[in-house]
């Protein structure tokens, strides 16, 4: 039960709060999609915490941290190309108005 | 009270800040940045736990991947600088509180867990480097090879979803019934879901069906593609007149109350099209009480839902 | 000590790549030329725009100073001359500079004017370019010497220079690397002439100082990066580690400085096109014929 690593999962919980928090309360896409980065955001503090006060001999903690920054990006990019098209589409992002399937 | 605990509580603490920043702020290119010196503090408490390969790669992507959502923010937001002072929260209670428990969801997890003695030995930079090269092209290989392969199917899907569809020109515009028009524009509208019109366009123009060059207009042709010229895209010609004219034969009697309204707030009434100043919707045509109204606003009406 | 020698390495090369710059521009030798302008700079009045940003307005010249600076921190200048030799050096070149981007989009938001606005996005429209081709030949670089440490990298190059290792990587990282520091042909962002200067439009008098340091700063730092990465380093016959730097260094800003201003200004849409479309397979390629011929040939 180290300070250390208290304090590192302290943080990361509050980061992965905000995160939610945002995610829940916005109504734009993008402004969404940045809550959705501080929870991953937290994810990665917790798991690098995890790695360096528990387990540093095994790499695969950090192998863990480079998957899941490749799914930060890759869902950066899909998610701005979903907002690109229903830009188009619409006129605007506002998750509000996009209550129907029907196009 | 080591050196470790009190930079990682600065860091941590300056990284939480910015989160909040993020949404509480009005500007929304300082929100993306706010988000950016975020990432920027956690990738520091990656360096304070000396995952240094981490927190060096973590500070440079984040650094380019905050600054595209800041270009996509100001390109996508009604307001990017913020001046407008717009509150667009919804659900406030409810993301407070599971804001909340969450946090503390996590925190009571952390502190009755029982993790076990601190270990002592931790390779250093270099080391970690080697090892962690090792892991990725030894016993990870197939991981990282999907999450290549993934990433490249996410390169493919976001870009095949977000290119503007090719238009097809319209075959015959002269003199056509502007009711006629609208059943083909409607009929072209339903077909494609992002069809490609400029953002926040009105509706009113007519295509051409030519494509004019925006810095040679002397370059014209009957479909997209490149200016000979200088290459740039060729963007579809508004016939302003033919629209006028058309509008005037549709709604001579009713020029003077084409009016645009909020689906939403129907008090909002506004001459020309645009966005509420309430919620930020696009303005939809009032409907007229004549004839061949009914017709133009429900075409409209179809493409708005 | 070492640390003084950079700092000393830094104040020195940051006025001689300027006097390379103004003999690029003019085609005239004035050692006095950039104490003139600075001087002149600090006296001209500091015009403030209305409404700016004033964070961003403040932040973005010092930020673009911070980051060249920071970015300097790994360069090898010697034997023992280096302020931090992190193990992963090479990376922390790139990490370091990616906040030229964040400066130069602060620094066009900031003054809330369009043409500094569209400057700055127009320098990340190069950056999406750019990028790949900075990181793919250092991963090729970094084959070769098996660590991501500049100090080690330059040691590596003991028998034969990167430039006749892997000559696709340096025309890739040399073209790229005047990307990332927007000299001519790829100074859209800032240019003279377009958009009334683009990024550098709005501001004046000391935050134009700053501004114009961070940028000499910022060439020198990829003119030692291309030298540690491409040609070796202090590696060279008779003269010191030191010598062999500088003159690699100076001799590297002039070739760039001089040669890109014979070529025509690239739009950012064409240099994303061709960056894409045919710098990442070159980059790929020279990654692939890297890992062969480090495992082929025992150099």
């Amino acid at each position: 039960m180290s300070m250390e690593l208290i304090t590192a999962l302290t943080i990361g919980a509050a980061l992965f709060g905000t995160g939610v928090y945002g995610a829940l309360s916005q109504t734009n896409l993008v402004m969404i999609m940045m809550g959705i980065e501080l929870i991953l955001a937290a994810a990665l503090v917790n798991l690098v915490a995890f790695w360096r006060y528990l387990h540093p001999e095994a790499m695969s903690g950090q192998m863990f941290v480079l998957i899941v920054m490749t799914v930060m990006a890759v869902e950066m990019a899909v998610g701005f190309g979903i907002a690109i098209a229903r830009f188009r589409a619409r006129g605007s992002v506002e998750m509000e108005e996009a209550r129907e399937l029907k196009g | 009270m080591s050196a470790q605990v009190v930079f990682l509580a600065g860091f941590g603490l300056a990284a939480v800040w910015f989160g909040i920043v993020v949404f509480r702020t009005h500007s929304m290119v300082r929100s993306a940045l706010a988000l950016l010196f975020s990432q920027t503090a956690i990738g520091a408490m990656f360096l304070v736990m000396q995952a240094e390969f981490l927190g060096v790669l973590q500070i440079m992507m984040m650094a380019t991947e905050m600054s595209i959502m800041a270009i996509f923010m100001v390109m996508f937001m009604m307001d990017p600088g913020g001046l407008g002072e717009m509150d667009m929260k919804h659900q406030r209670k409810l993301s407070l509180g599971a804001g909340i428990v969450a946090f503390a969801g996590a925190v009571l997890v952390a502190g009755f867990a029982n993790w076990g003695p601190l270990p002592t030995n931790i390779p250093d930079g270099g080391a970690q480097l080697r090892l962690l090269g090792l892991e990725l092209l030894g016993r990870s290989m197939l991981i990282f090879e999907s999450a290549g392969l993934t990433i490249l199917t996410a390169m493919i899907a976001a870009t095949a979803v977000a290119v503007q569809p090719a238009r097809k020109p319209e075959p015959a515009m002269a003199g056509t019934n502007s009711g006629h028009d609208r059943g083909k524009a409607t009929a072209r509208h339903g077909g494609h879901a992002a069809y490609g019109d400029a953002p926040g366009h009105d509706h009113t123009g007519h295509d051409t069906g030519k494509y004019t060059c925006p810095m040679h207009p002397e370059v014209v042709s009957d479909e997209a593609g490149n200016c000979p010229k200088c290459g740039m895209n060729l963007v579809p010609v508004e016939d302003a007149e033919r629209d006028t004219h058309e509008h005037g034969h549709h709604h001579n009697q009713s020029a003077e109350t084409a009016r645009y309204t909020c689906p939403m707030h129907p008090e909002v009434v506004s001459d020309e099209p645009g966005s509420c100043p309430k919620c930020g919707m696009k303005l939809v045509p009032v409907e007229a009480p004549d004839g061949d109204a009914p017709a133009h606003s429900h075409s409209h009406k179809e493409r708005r839902t | 000590m070492s640390t003084v020698i950079v700092v000393l390495f830094l104040l020195s090369g940051t006025y001689l790549v300027a006097v390379i710059e103004g003999w690029s521009a003019t085609g005239r030798f004035r050692f006095g030329g950039p104490a003139r302008a600075a001087l002149r700079l600090l006296g001209t009045e500091s015009i403030l725009p209305r409404k700016p940003d004033r964070l961003f307005f403040e932040a973005a010249p010092v930020l673009l100073l911070t980051a060249a600076i920071l970015s300097m921190a790994i360069i090898p200048l010697a034997p023992g001359v280096i302020v931090t030799d992190l193990a992963t050096g090479a990376l922390f070149f790139n990490a370091a500079l990616a906040y030229v981007l964040v400066a130069l989009i602060m620094g066009g938001w900031g003054p809330n004017g369009a043409y500094g606005m569209i400057g700055g996005w127009r320098f990340l429209g190069q950056l999406v370019g750019y990028t790949m081709l900075v990181v793919m030949p250092i991963t090729a670089v970094a084959m070769r010497a098996e660590s991501l440490s500049t100090v080690a990298i330059v040691q590596s190059q003991d028998q034969l220079w990167n430039i006749l290792y892997q000559p696709l990587g340096l025309v890739l990282f040399v073209l790229a690397g005047m990307a990332m520091a927007f000299v001519p042909p790829f100074d859209l962002p800032t240019g003279a002439g377009d958009l009334a200067g683009g990024v550098e439009a709005e501001y004046t008098g000391v935050r134009r100082l700053v501004f114009r340091l961070g940028r000499m700063v910022l060439i020198l730092s990829v003119a030692s990066a291309l030298t540690v990465f491409y040609l070796g380093g202090w590696l060279g016959p008779i003269l010191p580690g030191w010598a062999w730097s500088a003159i690699k260094i100076l001799a590297v800003t002039a070739a760039m400085l001089v040669g890109g201003r014979m070529l025509p200004r690239v739009r950012e849409a064409a240099f994303l096109a061709w960056c894409w479309k045919l710098g990442i397979p070159l980059a790929l390629a020279n990654i692939f014929l890297v890992g062969v011929l480090v495992l082929v040939v025992p150099l």
